[in-house]
C-alpha cells in the first residue's frame, strides 16, 4: 500500500466492514463506509458502466471480503435484466444484498452523486467547459486502460467460474452473439437462464445437483 | 436509449436542438457515470435549472431501481431454492462473456495506435502487480493529457 493509494484512501484492507454485527451503530458506520467507498467508484467510472465492474470487485470482493467472485458474476448478469444503467441496477442488487434497502439507497446514490455534480457543474459553466481540450486527451488516454482493466476481469471471472464443458459453450455462444451478432445483453441472459433453467429440469441432471454451494459471504475474519 | 431521448426531446418537444445534443451526449460520455444518466441530468438542468437536473437524474434512475430493487428481494426470499440457484449459477458463463463484449465495445472507440497501445501495456502491468484500478483509470487519464 503506498502513498497515492493512502491519499485517495484506499486503505480498506482491513475487513473492517464486518458483517456479523447487529448493532445499529456498526450498522450506520458500515453505511456511510459503503458510501464512500461508492461515491469514490462512481467518481471514477469512465467508458460506459461495465467499467465500474473492476473498481466494484476491487473494493467488495477482493480488498474487504463482503462478496465472492461467483455472487458477484451472477449479479453483473443480473442487472443487465432490468431496464437502465447497469451500473445503477448493478449497485442496487449489490446493495440490497449486503444491507437490505438502506444498501441499495446508499450504493446508488454514493455511484450516482459524483456524475450529477460534474455535470451539473459542466452544464452550469458550459461555455468555458467547451474548449477543453484537456478533457478530450485524458479520455483518449482512459480508454485503452478500461479495456485492459474490463477485459482482465473477464478473465479473472472466466477462470473461476468456467469449470466445465457447458459453461464454456455458453460463454463461447454468449460471446459471438454479443459481439458478433450485436445481440442485445438482456436477449442474451434471459437465454443463458432458460437453458439452464432446462438443464436444472431435466431429470438426473447433474447440474441440479451440484454440491458446491457458494456461501457469498465468507468469513471476513479469515485470510 | 440515446434514440429514445433524440425523439422525445428534440423532435418531441423541441428542448434542444441537434446541435447541442451531439454535444451533450459527447460531454455525458466523457464524465463519470452512464451516458444515460449524465445526458438526463444535462438536458434537465439545461431545461429547468438544478430542478430539472435532479428531475432528470431521478426520473430516469427511478424504474430501473424499483425493477432492480424489487429484483434484489425476490432473489432474498427466492434465491435459497435450488433450481433457482442452478439458474443463477448458469448465468456465470453470460456474465463472462458480457464483460468480453464490453471490453471488445470500447476497444473499436481505441485507435490502433503506440500511445494507445503503450497505455494498455502500464495498465496490465499495474493490474498483474495488484495496484488499485482506481489508480490505475487515474493515472491513465494523466497518461493521456500528456501524450496526447
Amino acid at each position: 500500500m503506498d502513498w497515492a493509494e493512502i491519499a485517495l484512501g484506499l486503505d480498506g484492507n482491513r475487513a473492517e466492514v464486518g458483517r456479523n454485527e447487529g448493532d445499529h451503530l456498526a450498522r450506520r458506520r458500515r453505511l456511510w463506509h459503503l458510501f464512500v467507498v461508492f461515491l469514490r467508484i462512481g467518481a471514477f467510472t469512465f467508458g460506459g458502466g461495465m467499467a465500474m465492474i473492476p473498481l466494484i470487485h476491487e473494493e467488495l470482493v477482493v480488498r474487504r471480503r463482503l462478496l465472492d467472485d461467483e455472487s458477484f458474476v451472477e449479479a453483473i448478469a443480473l442487472a443487465q435484466c432490468a431496464p437502465g444503467p447497469i451500473a445503477g441496477n448493478l449497485a442496487v442488487l449489490l446493495g440490497y444484498r449486503l444491507e437490505g434497502a438502506a444498501g441499495a439507497a446508499v450504493l446508488l446514490l454514493g455511484v450516482a452523486l459524483p456524475a450529477f455534480l460534474v455535470i451539473t457543474a459542466i452544464a452550469a459553466n458550459y461555455a468555458a467547459w467547451r474548449s477543453q481540450t484537456w478533457a478530450v486527451k485524458a479520455f483518449a488516454g482512459l480508454r485503452p486502460a478500461v479495456v485492459v482493466l474490463v477485459a482482465a476481469a473477464a478473465v479473472r471471472f472466466g477462470r473461476a467460474t468456467l469449470q466445465d464443458r457447458v459453461s464454456w459453450v455458453v460463454f463461447a455462444a454468449a460471446a459471438v452473439l454479443l459481439v458478433g451478432f450485436r445481440a442485445h445483453p438482456v436477449a442474451v441472459v434471459c437465454a443463458a437462464a432458460a437453458l439452464a433453467g432446462i438443464r436444472a429440469s431435466w431429470p438426473g441432471s447433474p447440474s441440479g445437483a451440484e454440491g458446491e454451494v457458494t456461501g457469498d459471504v465468507p468469513d471476513p475474519q479469515a485470510r | 436509449m440515446i434514440p429514445l431521448v433524440e425523439r422525445e426531446l428534440i423532435a418531441g418537444r423541441g428542448w434542444l436542438d441537434a446541435a447541442t445534443f451531439t454535444e451533450i451526449i459527447a460531454v455525458a460520455e466523457m464524465t463519470p457515470g452512464p451516458v444515460a444518466v449524465n445526458s438526463a441530468t444535462f438536458v434537465g438542468y439545461r431545461v429547468a435549472g438544478l430542478p430539472g437536473g435532479l428531475a432528470g437524474t431521478a426520473a430516469v434512475l427511478v424504474v430501473p431501481a424499483l425493477v432492480s430493487g424489487s429484483l434484489a428481494v425476490v432473489l432474498a426470499r427466492y434465491g435459497g431454492s435450488g433450481r433457482i440457484m442452478s439458474i443463477l449459477r448458469g448465468l456465470r458463463p453470460a456474465a463472462c462473456a458480457l464483460l468480453l463484449a464490453a471490453a471488445v465495445t470500447v476497444l473499436r472507440t481505441v485507435p490502433a495506435e503506440p500511445r494507445s497501445g503503450l497505455i494498455a501495456l502500464l495498465a496490465a502491468v499495474a493490474l498483474y502487480r495488484r495496484v488499485h484500478p482506481l489508480l490505475v483509470i487515474a493515472g491513465a487519464a494523466a497518461l493521456g493529457v500528456v501524450l496526447f
